[in-house]
């Protein structure tokens, strides 16, 4: 097949051909037998291919429909469990079964508390003119990475310590590695401060002692943060569960 | 020779426009029969739910796409359609079949059979030609889906950011490949 022909033919196909090249090449496929091969190839090609890739709407909502009558038809199977009688084995599985849950709802241990508010800010750096190295902190402080983080930190806070967002993440990254003594001094004078990680700050202590269940401080810390502020709702759901 | 369309043929038009009340006449003939068929052979009733669904879209995909004309009664003929599925599945999942499939098939007519072979033959080669295009440049991918879409050529040409004149070249070319290679796969 030359590529005219090949041409020739997609395009009688395609019904793009105007009369005479049509009469034309119908006369032609009249005696040529592998143009006559080609055009029927063709068109169980494009068949094939349309099955696949056509956009069908009407297909689309057939699906729907089967979908609509299968739940109708076949789900009921599932409802038809046999009644079974509790059997005294059964009973005692369920008692015990009430117990698990309840201590789950009391749940003694504080540790999960301090994952539900754990603080979840992520760290971002998008400040002109910073440092790569703050990047490769914020980094790792955003994978959870705290040991890596707290390294570069430390030496942009001993080099800086004025600027509030290294010392918020590297107390931030303390408090997660439980160096709670270091982490309080930077985060205290942070909240002590005026810059905009003031109320992060004093959240921030506040879960580190909850963390080590000391409600009586993380209360009185969660306390100093006002009404209007970002963490003032956190806040004040976790004073009502303590 | 061409065979007469059976009058049951009005079940494909109604899959076709999706006629909700006949496809529920479908159903409320069938959906039993696949359920038993199925369930009995290692299968749930979600598997007979599929199975069923899957063979309405084939014949709804063969009755538009290829002409399916149906020369047999429908019934027996869905019910052979989603036993030979569910075989194959079985198959899949190396599983041993455990009905005497023959018994109740015996009062099946041979025209059924052949049709249901040929649903089955028919979509085998959809099959190939899915494989065939897989196998094309990345191009040829874009510039044939697109076509077949069944949106006009002068906009998918537009879609695409090329000349009405440019793309009708390359599928014809594209389309001269698969061929080719659909040539080649079959030897």
């Amino acid at each position: 097949m030359t590529e005219d022909k090949i041409l020739l033919a997609a395009r009688y196909i395609g019904g793009d051909l105007d009369r005479a090249e049509s009469e034309q090449f119908k006369q032609k496929l009249l005696t040529d037998t592998e143009l006559q091969q080609y055009v029927a190839d063709y068109k169980r090609a494009e068949e094939n291919l349309k099955m696949h890739f056509a956009d069908d709407q009407q297909r689309d909502q057939l699906q729907a429909t089967l979908q609509k009558l299968n739940q109708q038809y076949f789900a009921e199977d599932k409802t038809e469990h046999k009644v079974v009688s509790l059997k005294p084995y059964i009973k005692w599985i369920s008692v015990a079964a009430v117990l698990v849950i309840g201590l789950f709802i009391w749940s003694p241990w504080n540790n999960d508390l301090y994952k539900q508010y754990a603080n979840d800010n992520k760290m971002l750096v998008t400040e002109r003119g910073q440092t790569s190295e703050l990047d490769k902190a914020a980094a790792f402080y955003n994978h959870q990475e705290f040991d890596k983080a707290a390294v570069i930190l430390a030496e942009l806070y001993k080099k800086d310590s004025e600027n509030a967002l290294t010392a918020f993440y590297y107390g931030s990254s303390l408090t997660e590695l439980n160096q709670l003594t270091k982490a309080h001094n930077i985060l205290e004078k942070l909240a002590a401060g005026n810059s905009v990680y003031k109320f992060d700050a004093a959240y921030t202590i506040a879960l580190s002692y909850l963390k080590n269940n000391d409600k009586v401080n993380c209360k009185l810390w969660l306390e100093k943060i006002p009404a209007g502020t970002a963490k003032y709702e956190k806040a004040q759901e976790l004073l009502k569960k303590l | 020779m061409a065979k007469k369309i059976h009058e049951d043929q009005k079940y494909i038009t109604a899959l076709l426009h999706n006629d909700t009340l006949v496809v529920n006449e479908i159903y409320k003939k069938c959906a039993v029969k696949v359920k038993s068929f199925v369930t009995f052979n290692n299968g749930s009733a979600d598997d007979a739910a599929d199975i069923l669904q899957e063979a309405l879209v084939d014949i709804y995909n063969q009755a538009k796409y290829k002409n399916l004309e149906l020369t047999c009664p429908f019934e027996p003929f869905l019910l052979l359609v989603c036993k030979r599925k569910w075989l194959n599945e079985l198959k899949k999942r190396a599983v041993l079949p455990v009905t005497k499939t023959d018994d109740d098939l015996l009062h099946v007519g041979e025209d059924t059979f052949e049709q249901a072979e040929q649903l089955a033959l028919q979509q085998e080669q959809a099959n190939m030609f899915l494989k065939a295009f897989a196998q094309l440049g990345e191009r040829c991918k874009d510039i044939l889906k697109w076509s077949m879409k069944g949106e006009a050529q002068e906009k998918v040409a537009e879609i695409l950011g090329v000349t009405y004149g440019y793309l009708r070249k390359k599928k014809s070319e594209c389309m001269a490949g698969l061929i080719k290679l659909i040539g080649k796969n079959h030897d």
